[in-house]
C-alpha cells in the first residue's frame, strides 16, 4: 500500500485524490491549496518556522563561496554569448508540467507548487518552451531553413529525490545551452549543433579553465535511423577538429528513453579521477510543443557547481 | 592538441598581409598588418599571443565579438570593436568564433606611450575601448571605410604622422630602441650578450637598466628574453627541436623548453 493510500484511508476519504485532481479545475484546487496552506501557516509558530528549515533538506543555502562561483558564472556566460548562445535570465518557476509531459522525468522529481508551476528542475525545459513560443508567435523566423535559434541560462535547480552521492545537494547551478532548429535532411541540424555545443565546452573546459584530458562520449539513442546518425555526426565532428577526443559508444550499458538518437557527455579529469561533468543530446521537445515533426533541439547542461567544487 | 597558433610577420598566408612603415614613422612604428580569416562556431579560429613588449591599435572591420583568455590567470574577456591592447606579459589565446577581419598597427616598445602619454607599464595586459585612448581623427570610421588593406596603411600613416611629429623621442629612448635593434639583429653566431651591447652603446649596463625602466618599466635582460623566445619559437617551428637553439641565445633545446614553460605554461609544439 503506498503512503497516499495509507491516508487516505486514515482519514477514511478513499476519493479525494480522484475528487482533486479530476473533478476541480487547476484554478479551483489552486484556490483550495491556496486556502489549506494559509491555514497551516497560521498555526506555524516562528519556532516551529526555524525547526522547519533545519529539518528540510531544501531549504539551506549552497556552502560556497558565493563571490568566485559568481565569477566562474560570468567567464562562462561571456564564452556563451561570444558563440552566440544568448543568455536569459529565467524565472524560479515552470509552468506545472514543464519537464514530466514533454520528457521522462517523473513529477514526484520536481518540486511541484501553486499557481500551476513547479519550481525550476531543467532550465533546459524551460528553454524549449521560451524556444517553442517564439516560434509559435512569430517573435522569430528563420530567414534561412538553416538558421538556429541559440540560448543559453545558467541556473539553480532544485530536485527532490535524496541526493546519493557525497558532496551533491538538492539544489545546484547548472549551465544551460540548448539550439533549436529544423531538420533540413542529412543530419545536418544533428551535426551542426552537436558541433557548436561541442565546441562551446572546450572553449570553457579547455581554453578557459584548462582542465586538460577532456573528450567527449556520443551514445547511440533509441529512436529512427540513431545508428546511421551517430556515425554521420561523428564523421561530422572528426572532419572537422583534429584536436576533439570522440569516444562513440553503439551498445549502451544503460537505456535512456529521454534523448532521441543520440546522447552525449563530456568527461573531464581532474586529480586522477574522471568526471561526466556535461551531458546533453537530442530531444523531441519542440517537436511535442510545436506539434511538428520537423523541429529539432539539442540541449546541454554543464555541472557548472560541480565544477566549481572540483576546482576549489 | 590544438590550442591555437602564433602568426609571424613572414607567414605568407592568403588570410595575412603586412606592410612596413614609410621611413619618417619607423621609429614608432613596427608593422601594418590585417588579418581576414572566416570561422565557424563549431570550428571557431584560435591565435596565440605570446608574451611581448609592443603596444597594438586593432581596428575591427567586422561587428562579430571574439574572445581573449589570459592563459595564466584564466581571465576571459569578451572584446568587440576597436582596441587598444598593450604589452602582453602572458600568453593569450583569442578564439573568433564568427571569423576575424582586423587591422593592426604594432607600435615599437614604449613609443606608443611616448605619442598617447602614458607609462607604459601601467597597460600591461591592457584590451581596452580604443576610444577611450584616441579620441579625436575618427580613426575607426576613416580606417573601416577605407577600401583596401594598402588604403588602411595610407591613411593610418597620414594620422600618424602628424602625432608624431609632436613628438621627440630623447637621447636615452634612442639608446633602448638602440638596442632592441641590437636584440632582433640576425646573428651568424651566439646573438650578443648585454655586455657586449652595452660596450658598443657607450653605455654602462646600469644605465641601460634605467633607461629601459623608464621608458618600459622593464629590465633589459627581461626585454631581451622576450624577444630572443620569440625568434627561437619561429625556429623551432622551422626546424624542429633538432635546431641548434646555441645559435638562438640559449644554451641548448632545454633550456629553450624552460623558458617556453616559464613565459607561457605550455610545450613550444603547443604554440
Amino acid at each position: 500500500m503506498s503512503i497516499v493510500e495509507k491516508i487516505l484511508q486514515r482519514i477514511n476519504r478513499p476519493d479525494l485524490v480522484r475528487i482533486l485532481s479530476d473533478e476541480l479545475t487547476p484554478s479551483e484546487l489552486n484556490s483550495l491549496l491556496l486556502d489549506v496552506f494559509d491555514r497551516q501557516t497560521n498555526r506555524i509558530s516562528p519556532a516551529e518556522l526555524l525547526k522547519q528549515y533545519q529539518k528540510n533538506r531544501f531549504v539551506r543555502p549552497a556552502d560556497l563561496n558565493v563571490r568566485d562561483l559568481h565569477e566562474l558564472e560570468i567567464r562562462l556566460l561571456r564564452i556563451f554569448e561570444t558563440f552566440q548562445f544568448r543568455a536569459v535570465e529565467l524565472s524560479p518557476v515552470a509552468p506545472l508540467g514543464s519537464c514530466s509531459v514533454v520528457a521522462t522525468a517523473d513529477q514526484k522529481k520536481i518540486l511541484s507548487a501553486l499557481r500551476g508551476t513547479e519550481v525550476l528542475a531543467d532550465a533546459t525545459n524551460a528553454l524549449a518552451l521560451h524556444a517553442a513560443d517564439l516560434k509559435k508567435t512569430g517573435r522569430w523566423q528563420a530567414v534561412l531553413p538553416t538558421d538556429q535559434l541559440r540560448f543559453s541560462a545558467i541556473h539553480r535547480h532544485v530536485r527532490t529525490p535524496q541526493v546519493a552521492v557525497a558532496g551533491h545537494t538538492q539544489h545546484f547551478k547548472i549551465g544551460c545551452l540548448v539550439s533549436s532548429g529544423r531538420d533540413t535532411g542529412g543530419f545536418q541540424f544533428e551535426c551542426e549543433s552537436l558541433a557548436e555545443h561541442l565546441a562551446v565546452l572546450t572553449a570553457v573546459l579547455r581554453d578557459a579553465l584548462q582542465i586538460s584530458n577532456l573528450r567527449f562520449k556520443l551514445i547511440q539513442r533509441g529512436g529512427t535511423e540513431s545508428g546511421r546518425m551517430l556515425e554521420q555526426v561523428k564523421k561530422h565532428l572528426l572532419s572537422l577538429r583534429n584536436d576533439w577526443t570522440i569516444i562513440p559508444e553503439t551498445d549502451p550499458s544503460r537505456e535512456n528513453q529521454y534523448y532521441k538518437g543520440l546522447q552525449f557527455k563530456a568527461i573531464i579529469t581532474l586529480r586522477g579521477q574522471d568526471h561526466e561533468i556535461a551531458d546533453g543530446g537530442f530531444v523531441d521537445w519542440t517537436q511535442q510543443l510545436l506539434q511538428n515533426k520537423k523541429e529539432r533541439f539539442l540541449i546541454t547542461g554543464l555541472g557548472i557547481e560541480w565544477l566549481f567544487r572540483l576546482l576549489t | 592538441m590544438t590550442k591555437g597558433r602564433v602568426i609571424y610577420e613572414d607567414e605568407a598566408e592568403p588570410h595575412f598581409r603586412l606592410a612596413y612603415p614609410r621611413p619618417a614613422l619607423a621609429a614608432f612604428v613596427e608593422y601594418y598588418f590585417e588579418v581576414n580569416q572566416p570561422a565557424t562556431l563549431a570550428n571557431p579560429l584560435y591565435l596565440n599571443g605570446l608574451p611581448n613588449l609592443s603596444n597594438l591599435i586593432c581596428i575591427s572591420l567586422t561587428a562579430q565579438p571574439w574572445l581573449t583568455i589570459n592563459q595564466q590567470s584564466g581571465a576571459v574577456k569578451a572584446v568587440k570593436g576597436s582596441r587598444f591592447f598593450g604589452n602582453l606579459t602572458n600568453l593569450h589565446t583569442s578564439i573568433y568564433p564568427a571569423g576575424v577581419h582586423e587591422f593592426y598597427v604594432k607600435f615599437k616598445p614604449g613609443t606608443l606611450g611616448k605619442l598617447l602619454r602614458f607609462r607604459n607599464v601601467e597597460l600591461e595586459n591592457a584590451n581596452a575601448d580604443l576610444a577611450a585612448f584616441i579620441r579625436s581623427d575618427n580613426w575607426e570610421d576613416r580606417l573601416q571605410t577605407a577600401p583596401s588593406f594598402d588604403a588602411r596603411v595610407k591613411l593610418v600613416e597620414m594620422m600618424l604622422l602628424r602625432r608624431t611629429q609632436a613628438v621627440e623621442l630623447d637621447y636615452r629612448f634612442q639608446i633602448v630602441q638602440k638596442t632592441f635593434d641590437y636584440f632582433g639583429k640576425q646573428h651568424i653566431n651566439r646573438p650578443p650578450n648585454l655586455a657586449w651591447i652595452c660596450r658598443e652603446l657607450g653605455v654602462s649596463y646600469p644605465s641601460l637598466h634605467r633607461y629601459f625602466t623608464e621608458a618600459l618599466g622593464y629590465s633589459p635582460k627581461y626585454c631581451q628574453k622576450l624577444i630572443r623566445f620569440k625568434n627561437a619559437l619561429q625556429l623551432y617551428r622551422r626546424h624542429g627541436s633538432r635546431y641548434p637553439f646555441e645559435d638562438a641565445g640559449y644554451t641548448d633545446f632545454s633550456h629553450f623548453l624552460k623558458d617556453t614553460r616559464q613565459l607561457t605554461q605550455r610545450l613550444p609544439s603547443e604554440l
